[in-house]
């Protein structure tokens, strides 16, 4: 049941639930667990804060089918300033990665909603558990941080104290020609449940440039993929670092990359009854958070742009506080979709939302 | 004392402003191309406007005029900045009739003085909307015989084109099709900008003018020597050559006044785009105007932010499109303020689709 296979442990140790009772942790570490989020066993990790602790636990919410690698340096600079950090893998992401191969969608990958809907309720349950706290703070980050939103808008609301969501879209188009295009290649999938694998399908030649009708777009100046320009652009990565999160990617479905692209087109995400929640409308879901809200906003973002982020400006009736990631807010550069894996982030960024948080408990 | 202090500054800029202009027509003089004239346009308060006239090499039959508009604190400069740098002159070779305003007191325009002369800087935002860019269309319209002239705003010049239409009238209804580069409708950037911006404009309104030009010039040296973090908020050095900067900056900014500053300070501190005295809030009238635009904003601009200029896309009724100027849809660079129009590709990252977009058919415009 536990899976044992740790395919990456970037800087520390992690510990097998199996030998560990939370009483048992040890503040600085970090122990692993399998959570059953109906339909799929997906892994939760804990970072126990180091010394005395500072604030309510964490969870944080990872961007679609990004893996733990993504949010490790992240995740232990909250930890190193006294916060329990949970971080969880997407059903198809990491040590689950190979679990779907050549099996039906339903005991494989899933839907849309058996993630945002059955992934992130199971984990947040886990972690609330494992904690011993009475409610919990969520970071959410890009798409999958909507999950994040759900939770706080769900019947778990009360044990939701507050968020803080780094590009993650209060309202969705189809942003660009990039994303346009991906939608279309996503259309042109074999309708037949298959595994796919993201890292493969982030290195698409980012395909601008209509030959039919030269002039209307033009080429970029350097070949870019998908990876380079909808997540890496406007983020400095390092060659190593770059490399670590496109192999950090996992796999999909075709049904799950169809209900996304479906989503990106038309701006609506329907959620069908998930494994551990019921029916829910991503809108609804918005108007109805009433916690306190950071949105953390990447003004060069080409996944989810600034003002999809922003999208819910005008709505009042809550506590809504923003950070752009600028140079002139005095952030090191104006920053892409992936600030958070980014070298600053968790030097700079980390440090501004746990103040926020502190501030909004 | 602080008074003497700044009454002797403001004499020190004012002397220096003659000379700079002296020094801004040595250094760079106004060249027309050969097919362009310049015109003159009374308000009914009294302005001569300076606008300039291109005519089209192969005049595209059918089409209708088109006129633009620049920005707050520029001039004509900055829609016809040189031969390769060229909004009016890109346009007009694609066979579009086109007319570039200069806004009172900038560029070619009659001058405001401090002391006697016949203007004084007493104008605001309002005043724009009401007399300069009535009377520009009017003068478009009277000698093109259009029914209807498309208009294309930079910046402020894009706000005008929304506080027209919000305003309705015959100015409004004189609009056939438009574009906006780079227009903010919302004042919250972020938190420390937006508090640096609403000190500056409180500062400004302050003021007895906003002498700008010879500010500029005498500035230019270090502002290109050093051009992070302040000259960052207005190009994208990536997109936008360092000459033409400096060049642009020397003859491409004017004097504001501080009425104007005043106005954009209240915006600021109120995030509404209204009438200086709160009375119109003219994005609130936006949903019921019905002109075809294309709003477009620079992927990188940090003045016209995207998700303030998508705010007058939001408010718009009527037909209309949204596009980002960056790598993402095929551009060169991501665009920042200034590159929309000076940029070394904005000829086919932004002339091209704003040509094709007033080319297209549009339901509520007759004709082309």
């Amino acid at each position: 049941m536990v899976c044992a296979l740790i395919v990456s442990l970037p800087s520390r140790a992690v510990e097998e639930n199996a030998h560990h009772t939370p009483a048992d942790q040890v503040g600085g570490r970090i122990y692993r667990t399998q959570v059953d989020a109906g339909g799929a066993s997906i892994s939760l990790w804990r970072y126990v804060g180091a010394g005395g602790k500072s604030g309510p636990p964490i969870l944080l919410v990872p961007e679609l089918f990004c893996e733990r690698i993504w949010y490790d340096e992240f995740a232990q600079a909250l930890q190193r300033r006294g916060r329990d950090v949970f971080l969880f893998e997407w059903r198809g992401s990491g040590d689950h990665g190979v679990a779907g191969h050549g099996t039906p969608v339903a005991q494989g990958f899933g839907d849309i909603s058996a993630l945002l809907l059955g992934d992130a309720p199971a984990a947040f349950d886990a972690a609330l558990a494992a904690s011993g706290a009475t409610s919990m703070e969520l970071i959410g980050h890009g798409l999958g941080g909507e999950a994040a939103v759900l939770l706080a808008a769900s019947s778990r609301a009360a044990q939701v104290s507050s968020l803080a969501l780094v590009s993650v879209p209060a309202g969705y188009w189809t942003p660009n020609e990039a994303v346009r295009r991906l939608t279309s290649a996503v259309r042109a999938l074999p309708s037949t449940p298959a595994d796919i694998r993201m890292s493969e399908y982030a290195s698409m030649a980012a395909p601008l440039g209509d030959p039919a009708r030269p002039g209307q777009w033009i080429e970029a100046q350097q070949p870019l993929d998908l990876f380079a320009l909808l997540l890496a652009h406007g983020t400095s990565l390092s060659p190593t670092r770059s490399r670590e999160l496109r192999d950090g990617l996992g796999n999909a479905s075709a049904q799950l990359l169809g209900e996304l692209a479906h989503w990106m087109e038309s701006g609506e995400l329907a959620l069908t009854e998930g494994p551990r929640a019921p029916r829910q409308s991503l809108s609804e879901a918005w108007t109805r958070m009433a916690q306190p809200a950071l949105l953390v906003v990447a003004p060069l973002d080409n996944l989810v742009h600034p003002e999809q982020a922003l999208a819910r400006r005008g709505d009042r009736a809550h506590l809504r506080e923003e950070i752009l990631l600028q140079r002139i807010e005095g952030f090191p550069e104006d920053a892409g979709h992936l600030a958070i894996q980014s070298s600053w982030g968790p030097r700079v960024l980390a440090p501004k939302i746990l103040d926020w948080l502190a501030e909004h408990p | 004392m602080k008074r003497v202090a700044a009454t002797l500054m403001l004499l020190a800029l004012t002397a220096c402003s003659n000379g700079c202009s002296l020094a801004r027509r040595v250094w760079s003089p106004a060249q027309l191309p050969e097919r362009a004239e310049h015109l003159i346009a009374q308000t009914s308060d009294g302005w001569d406007l300076s606008i300039i006239h291109y005519h089209p090499r192969a005049p595209l039959p059918g089409r209708r005029p088109v006129l633009l508009v620049h920005g707050i604190v520029t001039n004509e400069r900055n829609l016809d900045y040189d031969e390769q740098h060229s909004l009016a002159r890109s346009l007009s070779a694609r066979g579009l009739d086109v007319w570039a305003l200069s806004l009172r007191a900038t560029g070619e325009s009659a001058h405001a003085s401090l002391i006697g002369g016949d203007h004084h800087y007493d104008w605001d935002f309002d005043t724009y909307c009401r007399e300069d860019i009535p009377t520009a269309l009017a003068f478009v319209q009277q000698h093109t015989g259009a029914e209807k002239v498309d208009y294309i705003g930079h910046s402020m010049g894009g706000m005008l084109y929304y506080c027209v239409l919000a305003r309705g009238g015959p100015a409004a209804d004189a609009i056939g099709v438009g574009a906006t580069l780079g227009s903010p409708l919302g004042f919250r950037w972020g938190p420390r900008f937006t508090q640096l911006s609403e000190t500056a404009a409180l500062a400004a309104s302050k003021l007895p003018v906003l002498k700008l030009d010879s500010i500029t010039l005498l500035g230019l040296p270090l502002v290109t020597w050093f051009p992070e973090p302040l000259a960052l908020l207005l190009y994208n050095p990536a997109n936008l050559e360092e000459s033409v900067w400096s060049g642009f900056l020397a003859v491409g900014v004017d004097d504001e006044s501080p009425l104007l500053a005043a106005q954009f300070h209240r915006w600021i501190v109120s995030d509404r785009f209204t009438s200086r005295d709160g009375a119109i809030d003219y994005e609130a009238l936006l949903p019921a105007t019905r002109a075809p635009t294309l709003v477009v904003a620079g992927k990188a601009d940090q003045l016209g932010f995207p998700p303030l200029v998508r705010r007058g896309y939001d408010a718009l009724g009527g037909e209309k499109a949204w596009l980002v100027v960056g790598m993402e849809n095929g551009a060169r660079g991501d665009y920042g303020h200034m590159d929309l129009l000076l940029g070394q590709s904005a000829e086919r990252d932004v002339f091209e689709p704003v040509a094709q977009w007033l080319a297209a058919p549009h339901s509520s415009v007759a004709g082309h």
